[in-house]
């Protein structure tokens, strides 16, 4: 049997120790506690902690800091491929946006938001709004409702046109649905096609305008034909005047058919030019041969003036020559008979290039007409009754010093004093420029 | 009834030379006179000088298109009954519209045939009283 007082004093010791312990305990724990905050307030100073304790906070404050860190990095990492996307879809010239189900606008990029500028402050959200033609807009919401049923790769593709309610300019797009989700959303894309449908008009005026320019060669020669075959032109005189005029018809005809041609390769860029060196001082004085007779002719002045020798270029005789030929003949066509027609061709250090000019003593070009001398078609009102050409034969000229050759062409004239057209070609050597 | 011994004159309009020169040796070997113009604004003026029983006229022309040259016949009470046909190249219809107002009683189309364009001249002559008569 144990003696009762010795198990008192045993039992009280012991409930002494255990209060110790836990009063020790709960201060350890407020110890650590108070650390731990410390460990997280960067500005506290830790150095007068016990060495194990300050360890273990400069540790903690280390982790959170990497933490607070790697959220920072994470963050903008996040945030630069968000912007990033951004930026690339304002960079597209097509229009895009994110409609709902319901037609709400949820995002967009610069250009759709550019579509209606004005329209925009009223409510942005509204599909009306970026897209402003009502008729287009619900279009394009019924084709994006159309699409909750289908395949979840299928595209709707619709024609749009808007008109800016401000200036009634008409713009027109080929707008492309497809389905983003499975909540209904989708994403629209709208591609401009206004320019298509400007070149589309240029070509369909280009083949009304051929068209008639085709026709009208054709008319002398049939009704011709027909005389003869219904007896009307017994008469020598008069069978030879038809017969001549249905000849030069026919000649305008093969010129306007080559010089379409022509023009229409070299437009496409499927002329094939024969690329070598050219002489344009001989050249020029080949087409001036050529053409000295029908000078003559008319009493003109055909004169030829070549600068020095290294005239080379490298280039297509024969469209070189083509051209040449057509500033030349067009000035022995027009120019009032009795005036001179000079030809000149030399070295232009300044530019590199060897020009051709030809310089003429007639009429000059109404100030109005120069800038549009050189369209397909265009005629100088003053110059139509006394010739007629294919229409063509400057835009030719144009296409083959510009397109072909990298040249320039261009045209001076004062109105009662003459014309002054020249063009030219980068020189083979920029040494024989400056020689 | 007396025919009238007077040739009737038609006023041949268009800017191309060549196209004058033939419909005009047809028209004078059917036995008309002829007068000749090169763009509206020439035809206009030949038609104050002279006596004119039916005018033929292009439509693209510099300085007065056919249309601007029908529509100051149609417009001028001096040249009532005066009937304007026009040849044309042009690949299209006129617009009802504007072909009432211009005052043209028909178009004829290039390329054309001599012997069609005579009928047709015949014909819109029969149809209209003689203009030297109504004055």
């Amino acid at each position: 049997m144990a003696d009762p007082a010795s198990l008192a004093g045993v039992l009280g010791f012991a409930a002494g120790a255990a209060l110790a312990a836990v009063a020790w305990s709960a201060w350890i724990r407020r110890r650590f506690a108070r650390a731990a905050a410390d460990a997280l307030d960067p500005d506290v100073d830790c150095s007068t902690l016990p060495a194990p304790l300050a360890l273990l906070v400069e540790a903690r404050r280390d982790a959170v800091e990497r933490t607070r860190r790697d959220a920072t990095l994470g963050s903008r990492i996040a945030e630069e491929r968000a912007s990033r996307s951004a930026r690339m879809l304002d960079a597209l010239e097509d229009a895009v946006l994110v409609i709902d189900s319901t037609g709400e606008v949820m995002d967009r990029n610069a250009t759709a938001t550019a579509l209606s500028p004005g329209r925009e402050r009223r409510d942005p959200r509204r599909l009306d709004a970026t897209i402003p033609s009502p008729t287009a807009a619900r279009e394009i919401l019924d084709l994006a409702r159309g699409l909750a049923e289908a395949d979840p790769t299928a595209v709707r593709r619709t024609a749009v046109r808007i008109i800016d309610p401000d200036d009634g300019n008409e713009r027109d797009f080929e707008a492309l649905i497809r389905r983003l989700d499975e909540t209904g959303r989708c994403v629209v894309v709208l591609h401009e096609t206004t320019r298509e449908r400007e070149i589309a008009k240029v070509r369909s005026e280009f083949v009304a305008q051929a068209s008639h320019e085709l026709r009208t060669p054709l008319s002398s020669i049939r009704a011709t034909l027909e005389m003869f075959e219904e007896g009307d032109l017994e008469d020598p005189q008069a069978q030879a005047e038809m017969l001549a005029i249905a000849s030069e018809e026919a000649d305008r005809l093969a010129r306007l058919v080559d010089d379409m041609l022509d023009i229409s390769r070299i437009e496409a860029g499927v002329a094939r030019p024969t690329i070598e060196r050219v002489d344009l001082g001989s050249l020029a004085a080949e087409v001036v041969e050529g053409l000295q007779a029908a000078a003559e002719r008319r009493d003109l002045r055909l004169e030829l003036h070549v600068e020095g020798d290294g005239l080379e270029v490298e280039g297509d005789r024969a469209m070189l020559g083509t051209v040449i030929g057509n500033l030349v003949g067009n000035a022995v066509k027009y120019v009032p008979e009795g005036e001179r027609i000079a030809v000149e061709v030399s070295a232009e250090d300044l530019t590199r290039s060897v020009v051709v000019t030809v310089t003429d003593t007639g009429l000059g070009i109404p100030p109005e007409d120069l800038p549009r001398i050189f369209d397909k078609f265009y005629r100088v009102r003053r110059y139509e009754r006394r010739a007629r050409g294919t229409g063509l034969g400057l835009d030719l000229c144009r296409n083959i010093v510009e397109q072909v050759h990298r040249g320039r062409i261009g045209v001076d004239s004062t109105l009662g004093e003459g014309a002054r057209f020249w063009f030219g070609v980068p020189a083979l050597h920029a040494s024989s420029v400056a020689a | 009834m007396m025919e009238d011994p007077t040739p009737k004159t038609i006023l041949v309009v268009d800017d191309e030379a060549h196209i004058v020169r033939v419909v005009a040796f047809k028209l004078r070997a059917a036995g008309f006179a002829v007068i000749e113009a090169f763009d509206g604004e020439e035809a206009w003026s030949c038609l104050r000088d002279a006596e004119v029983d039916l005018v033929l006229t292009d439509q693209q022309m510099p300085v007065l298109d056919g249309i601007g040259l029908a529509r100051r016949i149609a417009g001028d009470p001096r040249f009532k009954g005066v009937p304007v046909l026009m040849l044309t190249a042009r690949g299209f219809r006129l617009d009802p519209e504007e072909f009432a107002g211009s005052g043209i009683v028909e178009m004829l189309d290039k390329p054309f045939s001599p012997r069609v364009l005579l009928e047709r001249i015949h014909a819109n002559l029969a149809d209209t009283t003689p203009r030297r008569e109504a004055a």
